[in-house]
């Protein structure tokens, strides 16, 4: 199906985009071993001019209607199948 | 007869800190007591300092020095220099040399921190804020190494900090000053410091139930109605501790808001710390019916976190439940996946909340279907949906994978066609296989999508079984949309009386509220409904 993706390293962000764009998942990357623990900041503080809070980067951060009415995608067609093969009537 | 003049350096050292005690210095008093054996090591004053201390009696100097007046001051520098005494460069050679640095450094917080939590202790608050980091950070650090599974030094640390913590609580000037500043809040300057690094031990030792009495004792004390006075790191990282907590008590409309929070106090430089709150903040966000966006996942911060949340919105978007396995390792051949959301906490929350957004897209997606055929032969009135298409789907879609090339089965593959069958029972009552999908389950979950409002409409009885009616316009509304609503209260603060987690005796009843209950969540708490 089509959510199934092959291991890849790439971690490269625009390809997160990309995979976005096109509705269908990213070929995802397992580079996310590092250490979990929230690390202590190397400076104590900063201005606010500093952080997003005033200077907010392009775009949302969310995206609330992802709605897809599409139904030629693969996921669709194997659903339309197995309707197809159980009739109700 | 006077005691002996000190060494000169150790006479100098002296002069300072009591020049730093008179003035009510905070900043130069920690800048003399260095506590990190490697600024100690790296510093050519404290080198000569510790040779002149060897074989020396320092606390009669200590004592003819600095005043009488406060003999709890005299004890904690006496038993500072005891504790630079004690540094040496083969610190880090051994275990047992690091456990012994860590008991020395114990003991001086033991003397601190009864003379901390005196009146005068205000003075040392800069000192038990660089000594509460040091503390916890070598803790887990030794702990981590040592390969202990007690976590002794951790929990050393959680007992000594707590202390130190509560000691801060009892700080009464914040409660009359009109514009109260860091120096105004005395020794609550140390509170936010001290509860992170409570935390950070809490979390990392499972304990983290620990943190709503934390999280109660700072709102009590009114610490969130200045918390802009604190650094913006103790900030921001207190809003991602408190994000995460309020993520584990199932709270996610508060953990998103906590977690943006967070997320906007970092600078954009601080990668590390930016992709730990992103990574919690998407999971909530997508829980609540918010994707990340392209804009958003394109931060470099965020390289990695697609490739993991993708799948998962896009078997949401889909009602794609095998999809949704795969997405979080379950099934399919990358069992990478399966640890790394359970490395981070996330899998069986995601893996539970996650399901009812899962049915509405396969209800949402059998409408799309079957739609073609209802307007050949309905002109007139609103759609419907048969359940039985509802009902094949999801049996399809319950069932295991059928693959054609058995090399690429994954941990937990199964190979037979019909799930349901007992064979496929599996023993995790979370289990997606053995799942005995029938028309009632199939029902209880429109209840519940039409309950909640993920789908408006209605059941119909019919010679052929229950139909699904669905409103004529907007019978799917967005899911972010619902958890906007008036009728959604407010979630409930759980510091007090609500400890939280996915196993908590406090889980309210899956059917209170009618929210999120769906086939297999029997106490889940349902999202947005007080508990």
């Amino acid at each position: 199906m089509s959510s199934s993706s092959k291991p890849s390293k790439t971690t490269d962000p625009k390809d997160s985009a990309a995979a976005d764009k096109s509705k269908e998942p990213q070929k995802h990357a397992f580079t996310l071993e590092e250490d979990d623990e929230f690390e202590d900041f190397p400076v104590e503080d900063w201005k606010e001019s500093e952080t997003d809070m005033q200077n907010p980067p392009g775009g949302r951060l969310w995206e609330e209607s992802w709605d897809d009415d599409d139904t030629t995608e693969d996921f669709s067609t194997q659903l339309r199948e197995e309707l197809k093969k159980n009739p109700t009537k | 007869m006077p005691p002996p003049s000190p060494p000169p350096l150790l006479a100098q050292f002296l002069d300072i800190v009591s020049n730093s005690r008179i003035h009510q210095n905070h900043e130069q008093l920690s800048r003399c007591l260095l506590l990190s054996p490697a600024s100690l090591l790296n510093s050519p004053p404290m080198i000569t300092l510790m040779t002149e201390l060897r074989g020396y009696n320092h606390r009669d100097s200590v004592e003819g020095v600095l005043a009488q007046d406060w003999p709890g001051f005299v004890d904690v520098i006496v038993a500072y220099l005891d504790y630079v005494k004690s540094v040496h460069s083969k610190i880090n050679s051994s275990i047992e040399d690091m456990l012994g640095w860590f008991s020395n450094l114990k003991e001086f917080m033991g003397v601190l921190n009864p003379v901390f939590n005196s009146v005068q202790g205000t003075i040392f608050v800069t000192v038990i804020k660089a000594a509460s980091a040091l503390f916890a950070s070598s803790a887990l650090r030794i702990d981590a190494l040592s390969r202990n599974p007690r976590c002794p030094c951790s929990e050393a640390a959680m007992n000594v900090l707590l202390r130190s913590f509560n000691s801060t609580l009892g700080e009464r000037t914040a409660a009359t000053a009109t514009a109260p500043t860091l120096r105004t809040i005395g020794k609550k300057a140390a509170t936010v410091r001290l509860a992170n690094d409570l935390f950070k031990l809490y979390f990392k030792l499972n304990q983290i139930r620990l943190c709503a009495t934390i999280h109660s004792n700072i709102k009590t004390a009114s610490i969130p109605s200045y918390l802009d006075l604190y650094p913006k790191s103790e900030q921001c990282a207190y809003n991602y501790y408190h994000g995460r907590h309020y993520f584990y008590a199932d709270q996610f409309m508060n953990a998103l808001t906590t977690l943006e929070r967070a997320y906007v106090l970092a600078r954009p430089r601080d990668h590390k710390q930016r992709k730990l709150i992103a990574r919690y903040m998407i999971a909530a966000a997508i829980i609540l019916g918010k994707f990340p966006s392209d804009a958003l996942l394109a931060r470099p911060e965020c390289a990695g976190l697609g490739g993991m949340f993708l799948p998962i919105c896009h078997a949401i978007r889909l009602g794609d439940f095998r999809g949704f396995r795969r997405a979080l390792g379950d099934e399919g051949p990358e069992s990478g996946r399966k640890r790394f959301w359970i490395r981070t906490e996330l899998y069986l929350t995601l893996k539970l909340r996650c399901q009812i957004l899962l049915w509405r897209g396969l209800v949402r997606r059998a409408f799309l279907l079957t739609r073609s055929e209802q307007t050949g032969m309905r002109k007139k009135g609103p759609p419907t949906l048969d359940m039985r298409h509802i009902l094949i789907l999801a049996r399809f879609l319950h069932g295991p994978e059928r693959v054609d090339n058995p090399l690429f089965l994954g941990e937990g593959f199964h190979r037979d066609e019909d799930s349901d069958t007992d064979s496929d029972l599996g023993d995790d009552e979370t289990s997606y296989f053995g799942l005995r999908l029938a028309t009632v389950d199939v029902e209880c979950t429109i209840i519940s999508l039409l309950d909640q409002g993920f789908i408006k409409g209605y059941i119909a009885r019919q010679s052929s079984g229950p139909v699904l009616v669905l409103g004529k316009s907007d019978a799917f509304p967005p899911v972010a949309e619902l958890y906007r609503e008036e009728r959604f209260p407010e979630e409930d603060v759980m510091e007090s009386d609500y400890e939280g987690g996915p196993f908590s005796t406090h889980m309210a009843s899956a059917g209170g509220g009618g929210g999120g209950s769906v086939v297999r969540l029997s106490g889940v708490k349902p999202i947005g409904f007080k508990g």
